[in-house]
Order: C-alpha cells, then sequence, then structure tokens
C-alpha cells in the first residue's frame, strides 16, 4: 500500500492550519485570529476531510464498504 | 488549561506531523501505523481545531484585543477620563463592567445572536482595518444606534434605578426606556460616551494604556463644549429625594458636580427615599438588585450604588 497525493495534502494541510493556530495561540491580534480563522480552521477542516476520503476509498477498494 | 499548555501541544503535534510526513510510506504500510495516522490526521486535528476556536473567540473579547488597532487606543485612553459624567469611564473605574472586557460589555447586544453578530462586525473591522478606510481617532462611528437593551442588560429592574425621578418626568418613562422609544445615551441624558475630541483636555484617572495622542491634545482647545441639560446634575448622585432633577439646589449640584466619583459614590443612599425600607437597612444593601445576567459570576457588573 502507497500512500496517496491525497493522504499527502491532507499532512500538509493539517501542519498548515495546527501553525496557524500556533500562530494565534502565541500572540493574539486581529491579523492573527484572521490568519486562523480564514486559512488556519479551513485547513485543519480540509486536511480532516481530505484524510476520511482517502480511508473511504481505501475501505472501498478493499470491499470492506 | 495554563496559557503556555495549548502552545507546548500544539508544538509537539507540529513535529509530530513532520514525522507522519517523513515516515508516511511506511505508516500506512502497517496497522499499527495506519493507526496512528488515524489519530494524527482526524482525532488530533478536531481537538486542536476545538482547542483553538475556543481560545482565540475567549480572548477577542478581552480589551486589549480590541485595543489592539491603533486608531481604538484612544477609546482605551478614554475609559481612564476621570469624570463620573462619562458614562464608560465611570463604569469602567468602578468595575461596573468587568475591566478586561469593558468593550465587548458593552458593545454585544444582548440577543440570541448578538454574540454571532458582534463578531461579525470585528471581522468586518479588520477589513476596514487592513483594506478599508479608517476613520480618524473620534470619529469611528456605531453602525446604528446604541440600543438601551445594552443599558438595561443591567440596569433593568434595579432599584435604584426605577426610583431614579429623572426617568419617570420629562417625558421619560420607564416604558419608554425599556420599550427603546427614548434612548439612554443620545437623548440629552447621558450622552458624554467617548467624547474623543475632548479628550486632549480631560484629566486622566490611573495609568491609561496608550498615551493622547498629540492631534487630541490640540483638538482639544478648539472643540466647542458640547451642551448638556443635565451638566450640572451628578448621574450618580440619588436625586430620588422627591426633588427630581430640576428640584436640586443650585449650590448643591455646583458642589456635586466637583467632587470626584468615590465621593460621589459614598453619598450615594439606596434607602433615602424608601418609606418601607426597615430600619438599620441602610447598613444592609441588597446584591440581588438586578436580574440574571448571562455573564460569568464575578465578572457581573456591580450594582448601582455599591461602592467602589
Amino acid at each position: 500500500m502507497i500512500p496517496t497525493n491525497r493522504l499527502r495534502a491532507a499532512v500538509i494541510l493539517v501542519l498548515t492550519g495546527i501553525l496557524c493556530e500556533f500562530i494565534a495561540l502565541i500572540k493574539l491580534t486581529p491579523a492573527t485570529f484572521l490568519l486562523f480563522a480564514a486559512i488556519g480552521i479551513p485547513c485543519l477542516v480540509v486536511g480532516v476531510m481530505l484524510y476520511a476520503l482517502d480511508v473511504l476509498r481505501r475501505l472501498r477498494e478493499k470491499a470492506a464498504l | 488549561m495554563n496559557s503556555y499548555e495549548p502552545i507546548v501541544l500544539l508544538l509537539a503535534a507540529g513535529a509530530f506531523g513532520v514525522y507522519l510526513l517523513i515516515r508516511l510510506r511506511h505508516l500506512v504500510a502497517e496497522r499499527g501505523g495506519r493507526m496512528l495516522l488515524f489519530l494524527a490526521l482526524l482525532v488530533l486535528p478536531l481537538a486542536l481545531l476545538q482547542v483553538g476556536v475556543t481560545r482565540t473567540l475567549t480572548a477577542s473579547k478581552e480589551k486589549d484585543f480590541c485595543t489592539s488597532c491603533h486608531e481604538m487606543e484612544v477609546y482605551d485612553t478614554s475609559l481612564h477620563i476621570d469624570d463620573p459624567e462619562f458614562i464608560p469611564a465611570v463604569h469602567y473605574q468602578n468595575r461596573y463592567v468587568p475591566q478586561e472586557k469593558a468593550c465587548y460589555t458593552c458593545h454585544t447586544d444582548y440577543t440570541l445572536y448578538g454574540d454571532f453578530r458582534a463578531k461579525l462586525a470585528g471581522l468586518n473591522h479588520v477589513r476596514v482595518h487592513y483594506l478599508g478606510d479608517v476613520p480618524p481617532a473620534g470619529e469611528v462611528k456605531l453602525y446604528e444606534p446604541y440600543p438601551n437593551d445594552n443599558c438595561l442588560q443591567c440596569h433593568r429592574g434595579a432599584r435604584r434605578f426605577e426610583k431614579r425621578s429623572a426617568h419617570r418626568t420629562d417625558g421619560v418613562t420607564l416604558e419608554m426606556l425599556y420599550s427603546n422609544q427614548k434612548s439612554c445615551v443620545d437623548s440629552g441624558c447621558h450622552d458624554k460616551i467617548h467624547d474623543i475630541k475632548r479628550l486632549g483636555k480631560a484629566e486622566l484617572w490611573g495609568e491609561p494604556r496608550f498615551p493622547v495622542p498629540d492631534a487630541l491634545k490640540g483638538a482639544a482647545d478648539e472643540a466647542p463644549a458640547a451642551e448638556d441639560p443635565f451638566a450640572a446634575e451628578d448621574p450618580f448622585a440619588d436625586d430620588s429625594g422627591g426633588a427630581g432633577a430640576a428640584g436640586k439646589a443650585a449650590g448643591e449640584e455646583d458642589s456635586g458636580a466637583a467632587k470626584p466619583a468615590a465621593e460621589l459614590d459614598d453619598v450615594d443612599d439606596l434607602w433615602a427615599d424608601d418609606d418601607k425600607a426597615p430600619e438599620g437597612a441602610g447598613d444592609a444593601k441588597p446584591e440581588a438588585t438586578k436580574p440574571e445576567t448571562t455573564k460569568p459570576e464575578g465578572e457581573e457588573p456591580a450594582a448601582e450604588g455599591d461602592a467602589p
């Protein structure tokens, strides 16, 4: 089993989201709040969704669903 | 949770994420690795999302956050005006509102969606700050007239508020105030709010976080004094003794207006006009003169008449 590009993208997006959250938690200003709200949260959500889609696709391939 | 814990947690999560990226090929090939990916890419991000949203939303209610934009600094300073007629200043200085959440307490509509609307407005403020035309200091306007509900959230039903004769005379009734037909702040009664243009001339209490800009110091001399029909009346003196606002002796008014806020509150007597008050009740002022609010305990504004 090899990792798909979707899985790699999920890891990168989650990491990006965490980084934005990290910056916002270190010093919360309107700019960092916006960074977290506009970039961090979408990255985390999309990353989780990509991972979930990848898992679902693999399960379908194995006829586990 | 201590303030540093989420940061440590996030650092660990970041390092773990890098490890995942490097070892991804090996991880997907093993059962244990796939379980690790499940935790790292589903459980952990959702948990961090919850922590981050909660903490940022909580921190965005604080005064320091609101005044972190340069154009709002003067509003922070205006909370230190040493004049009991300035409504935000007297509420802030006497902790009638939580000092660390002063902006949020008074500028969030107390409705079902008030919090949500405040956040949307805040996002718009950020947009204007970075992309729009920022109004000069002192010319920031509210989107709509200040609703009485924001005042009445604490004052509604308060004994001293309802007893005050000014709230029952001169075409003002409690019903009009409660139904927002008569504005608390725009009707000439409590119209000394953040008077930024006169900030340069005002004396300040305590140690403001930001100094008064030099531009305002010059503007203070040119700014005309606002007409205030109640200027001679101390808004925090108990006028419920039957005389009403207009019935006060001029000498008393003058001496009252010259007193600092702390002294004025000291002479307030909640029971002055209450025939039904039990003897000795003046020594035991009731604490619960207000309805329940949604604010956390301990942060609730002090009841009117509380000595600072």
